[in-house]
C-alpha cells in the first residue's frame, strides 16, 4: 500500500518534471516508482498500480515509457492511445494498455476510474476515481464549458489555466472558421502560410481544413505539409475520415524542399518547438501560445501574420466555474506545471471560502 | 565585425570538417530537375533547357545539420556570430512571432552552413578548390559585414533597352539586364509551361537595396522608390512601362527570397529607352525627387501624375482619353467653371513655342474637352474632326499623351517656384496673365525653360 496523502502533486524526489497526480492509489501524467529512493527500499510497494495519461500532449505523457515498465494498467482515452503509438511506435504493443471511452467505467481495486471529456485536444480527459470512501477528480488541461461534469469531493487542478494572460473570450467554431478564410485568401494570392500550433490542436486544425470548413475547401492541388511524426498522429486519431485528406507532405521530406526552394503555395502546420529561418518571411498563424487577456480579441493580426486563439485553456471564470460544478470541498492546484498555481488556489478561496485550496507541491 | 583572417581560418577549418562528414554521408544526397532559361542575343527568352541539380541545401540542412552542430569547429565559429550586428540580425528574422517567447531563436548560427552551400553549390563537389572558397568567402563577408541590407529586385515589362549587365544607376535605383537566376524565380520556370506574353519581352529589372530591422517596412519603401522611377521613365518617352512583382534578395544564397505586391501585367506598347538618354532620365528623376508629393500644396501634381500613369496602362481608348483629361484639369482648370476654355487657354499658352503652334494646341484641347464631355455626359464619341480633319481616337490620344507628357515635365520645374496652398492657383493666374501680355510670358517661361 501506497503511503501518502490520498491527492496530491507526488513529485519525484523534489523534482519538478514528469510530477504524476496522486489520486489515491492511482497516478496521472507521470510516473512516481523504484527510481524514487524511497521506494527502493520496497521494491514491490509499486507492483498493481494504475497509471492513467489525460491526453497526448508531451508533457503530459512524457513519463509513458517508464510506466509501462512498472504499471500493470494504463488507462487512456482510444484517440489518445493512438496518438501514443503514432508517437512512441512499438509501445502500443505493451498489454497493459487499456483504451477507453469516455464515462466508461473501469473497475479496479482501487475504485472506479472514468475518462470525462475535457473539450482540450482530441481525445483530452479528466480523469474521475470513485473509491469506497472518497471521489477524487484530475482536471487535465480542459477547456469550460463543452465538458463532462462530475461531482468530486477532491479536485486537482492544471494550474496553467485561469492565468490572467490566457484570460480571452473566444468562440473555437467561429475563430477555426475565419482561420480557413484566411489561410484561403493567403492561398489564392499564391502565398504559402505557416500555421504554428501544439500537437493535437495541429491535427484538430488540418481535420477542420479537409472537412469542415464553412466557405469551400481548398484544392487538393495545394499541398499540406506537416512533420512526420505530426502526420503519424493524424492519421492515426482519424483513421476513421483520412481518406478525406489530401496526401500530406513531409517536412523533412525532398518534396517540401521543392516546394519551400519556389516559395510555392502550400499550408504548413508546425508545432511551436520547429523553428526554421528560411520560414520567417511566410506568412505566420499562430494559435494559443499568446497573451490572450481578458479585453482581448480572439483574432488579433499582427505584422507578417496573425494570432487566434482557440482558448485550449480555460479563463479564470472557466474554471470557477467549473469548480462550482464538481462542487468539492478540497481543490489542489498543481504546482509543477505552472508557477501560478498557488495565485490560482488564493483566487478560488476568495471565491469559494469554504472550499479548501492550496497548491502542491 | 570580427577579423576578416581569423574569421576565415576558423571557417575554413568547419569546412574541412564538414567536408568529411558530407563525404562519409554522400548517399544522402538528393537531386532534381530545373529549367533554366535561354536568352536570344537580343535579351529575349529563347526557351528552356533542363539541368540536372543535386540539393546541397537539403543534404546541409536537412541529412547532416545534427553532424555539424556537433563539431568543435562549428561550436568555435558559432562564436563569431554574437556581436550587435548579429542580434539585430536575429531580431530582424524573429519579428514578433518570439514576442513573449522566453526561448528566441538564433539565426546567425546557420550562416555558416550557408558559406558550406554555397561553396558546394559553385564546386559541385566536396573537393577544396581554393579559388572557388576564396571567391565565395569574399562573397561571404562582403555580405556578413551589411547584413541588414536587403536587395529588392522586379522586372520592368514593356521596357526594351540597350542597357547591358552592368546597369544605369540614379541614386539608389538601377536599372539592368535580367539575370538567369532572376528570370528562373520570376517566371516559375521549373512549373510553367505557358509563360505570359509579358515574359517572352522582359529584358530588365529594377533595383534598389534597404538597410531594416525587420522584414516588413521594406517592401513599401522599395515600392515608392521603384514608382518614382517608373513615373520618370514614363516622362521620358512613350510607351507603357510598368513594373511586376517585387522580389527580395531573389540573388542572395545567404537569405531564402520572398516576394510581395504581386502584379498581373498585360503586353503593351514598349518603351524604349536607349542608354545616351541617361542624363535625361537623372534630371527627370531629379525633378521628381525635388517635389513633395504627400504635401497638400502639390496634391494636384500627384492627381495629374497618377492619373497620366494610369492613363498609359489603360487598353481601352475612351478609359485613355478620360484619364489624360483629368490630369490635364488639374494641372489647368483646378476650379469648376468654363473648364473647356481655360484649359486650352492655359495648356496653349504654356506648351506653345510660337503663335501658330499655340493656335494649334488651343484648338486641340477644346477638341479634346468637347470628346471628353461627349463620353462623360452620355452622348458617346462624338466628332473627331479637327480644322476640317478626321482624326482615328487613336492619333488624338497619341498626341493627347504627348502633351499631358509634356505639362507634367514643365510644371514639375514650375512648382519650385511657387509655394504655400494655393500653388495651383497662383500658376494659373500667371498662366492667364501670360496669355494676354507677351513681356509677362516671356519671364514666366524662364522658370522653366
Amino acid at each position: 500500500m501506497i503511503e501518502g496523502k490520498l491527492v496530491e502533486v507526488d513529485c519525484n524526489s523534489g523534482q519538478k518534471s514528469n510530477c504524476p497526480i496522486k489520486l489515491g492509489q492511482i497516478y496521472c501524467d507521470g510516473y512516481k516508482g523504484p527510481n524514487d529512493v524511497k521506494s527502493q527500499q520496497n521494491p514491490t510497494e509499486y507492483s498493481g498500480l494504475i497509471g492513467v495519461f489525460s491526453h497526448f500532449h508531451e508533457d503530459h505523457i512524457a513519463a509513458v515509457r517508464q510506466c509501462l515498465g512498472t504499471y500493470d494498467t494504463l488507462i487512456v482515452h482510444p484517440i489518445t492511445f493512438k496518438a501514443i503509438s503514432a508517437l512512441l511506435p512499438g509501445y502500443q504493443f505493451y498489454e497493459q494498455w487499456i483504451p477507453q471511452d469516455y464515462d466508461t467505467k473501469y473497475p479496479s481495486k482501487v475504485g472506479d476510474i472514468r475518462l470525462l471529456k475535457s473539450n482540450h485536444i482530441p481525445g483530452s480527459s479528466q480523469i474521475h476515481v470513485e473509491t469506497n470512501d472518497n471521489v477524487l477528480l484530475y482536471s487535465g488541461d480542459f477547456n469550460y464549458p463543452e465538458m463532462q461534469i462530475r461531482k468530486a469531493e477532491y479536485l486537482v487542478l492544471d494550474a496553467t489555466h485561469g492565468d490572467p494572460w490566457h484570460d480571452g473570450k473566444t468562440d473555437r467554431q467561429s475563430v477555426k472558421n475565419r482561420m480557413f478564410e484566411d489561410v484561403k485568401e493567403k492561398i489564392e494570392s499564391n502565398k504559402p502560410v505557416i500555421v504554428r500550433t501544439s500537437a493535437g490542436t495541429l491535427q484538430e486544425l488540418i481535420k477542420h481544413f479537409e472537412i469542415n470548413p464553412s466557405d469551400g475547401q481548398l484544392s487538393h492541388d495545394i499541398p499540406f505539409v506537416t512533420t512526420k511524426k505530426q502526420k503519424s498522429v493524424l492519421l492515426k486519431i482519424y483513421k476513421d475520415v483520412k481518406n478525406d485528406f489530401r496526401d500530406i507532405v513531409e517536412y523533412d521530406s525532398p518534396e517540401f524542399w521543392k516546394l519551400h526552394r519556389n516559395n510555392k503555395r502550400c499550408v504548413i502546420f508546425l508545432t511551436n518547438e520547429i523553428i526554421d529561418e528560411s520560414l520567417q518571411n511566410y506568412y505566420t498563424i499562430i494559435v494559443d501560445k499568446y497573451r490572450f487577456a481578458q479585453n482581448n480579441p480572439a483574432i488579433i493580426p499582427f505584422t507578417g501574420g496573425c494570432r487566434y486563439n482557440l482558448a485550449s485553456h480555460a479563463s479564470i471564470q472557466n474554471i470557477l466555474d467549473y469548480v462550482e460544478d464538481v462542487d468539492p470541498r478540497e481543490v489542489i492546484t498543481d504546482n509543477s506545471r505552472s508557477g501560478y498555481a498557488p495565485a490560482l488556489a488564493k483566487l478560488i478561496k476568495l471565491k469559494y471560502p469554504k472550499i479548501d485550496a492550496h497548491s502542491s507541491p | 565585425m570580427f577579423d576578416k583572417r581569423i574569421f576565415k581560418k576558423h571557417l575554413n577549418e568547419l569546412f574541412l570538417d564538414v567536408m568529411q562528414i558530407c563525404e562519409k554521408n554522400s548517399n544522402d544526397l538528393y537531386s532534381y530537375d530545373e529549367h533554366w532559361p535561354v536568352f536570344f542575343p537580343n535579351g529575349k527568352y529563347k526557351k528552356f533547357i533542363v539541368k540536372k541539380s543535386i540539393d546541397y541545401e537539403f543534404f546541409i540542412l536537412r541529412k547532416i545539420h545534427d553532424k555539424i552542430i556537433q563539431l568543435n569547429s562549428y561550436s568555435l565559429l558559432s562564436k563569431f556570430f554574437v556581436t550587435k550586428e548579429f542580434q539585430n540580425y536575429d531580431k530582424k528574422l524573429q519579428g514578433t512571432i518570439y514576442e513573449h517567447s522566453s526561448k528566441k531563436p538564433s539565426f546567425s548560427k546557420n550562416l555558416p552552413l550557408k558559406f558550406i552551400i554555397e561553396y558546394l553549390n559553385k564546386n559541385k563537389g566536396f573537393s577544396k578548390n581554393k579559388k572557388t572558397f576564396d571567391f565565395t568567402f569574399e562573397k561571404f563577408y562582403s555580405f556578413l559585414s551589411s547584413i541588414l541590407d536587403d536587395t529588392y529586385v522586379t522586372p520592368l515589362f514593356n521596357f526594351e533597352s540597350n542597357i547591358g549587365e552592368k546597369g544605369i544607376q540614379i541614386n539608389d535605383i538601377g536599372i539592368r539586364k535580367i539575370t538567369d537566376n532572376e528570370f528562373y524565380y520570376f517566371t516559375n520556370l521549373d512549373e510553367s509551361q505557358n509563360l505570359s506574353n509579358v515574359f517572352y519581352n522582359l529584358t530588365h529589372v529594377m533595383y534598389t537595396k534597404y538597410t531594416s530591422n525587420d522584414l516588413n517596412s521594406g517592401y513599401n519603401v522599395v515600392k515608392s522608390r521603384f514608382e518614382l522611377m517608373l513615373d520618370a521613365l514614363s516622362l521620358t518617352g512613350s510607351g507603357n512601362t510598368l513594373f511586376g512583382t517585387i522580389f527580395r534578395n531573389v540573388d542572395n544564397p545567404w537569405i531564402h527570397y520572398d516576394s510581395k505586391h504581386e502584379i498581373d501585367i498585360i503586353k503593351q506598347e514598349s518603351l524604349f529607352f536607349d542608354k545616351k538618354n541617361l542624363s535625361k532620365l537623372k534630371s527627370i528623376f531629379c525633378l521628381l525627387n525635388d517635389v513633395d508629393f504627400t504635401k497638400k500644396e502639390n496634391s494636384f501634381l500627384d492627381l495629374a501624375k497618377r492619373r497620366f500613369g494610369s492613363a498609359l496602362t489603360r487598353t481601352n481608348s475612351i478609359d485613355q482619353l478620360i484619364d489624360l483629361t483629368v490630369s490635364l484639369e488639374s494641372l489647368f482648370a483646378p476650379s469648376p467653371g468654363e473648364i473647356t476654355v481655360r484649359l486650352s487657354n492655359r495648356m496653349a499658352t504654356l506648351l506653345a513655342k510660337n503663335d501658330p503652334q499655340r493656335e494649334s494646341y488651343w484648338i486641340f484641347i477644346k477638341k479634346v474637352y468637347n470628346l471628353r464631355s461627349g463620353i462623360v455626359h452620355g452622348d458617346g464619341l462624338r466628332s473627331t474632326e479637327i480644322n476640317g480633319k478626321k482624326y482615328t481616337l487613336d492619333e488624338i490620344l497619341v498626341k493627347l499623351v504627348d502633351l499631358t507628357r509634356q505639362s507634367l515635365l514643365t510644371y514639375l520645374k514650375l512648382v519650385t517656384h511657387y509655394s504655400g496652398n494655393n500653388k495651383i492657383n497662383k500658376i494659373c493666374d500667371d498662366l492667364d496673365r501670360a496669355l494676354i501680355n507677351k513681356t509677362f510670358l516671356k519671364k514666366f517661361q524662364t522658370k522653366f525653360n
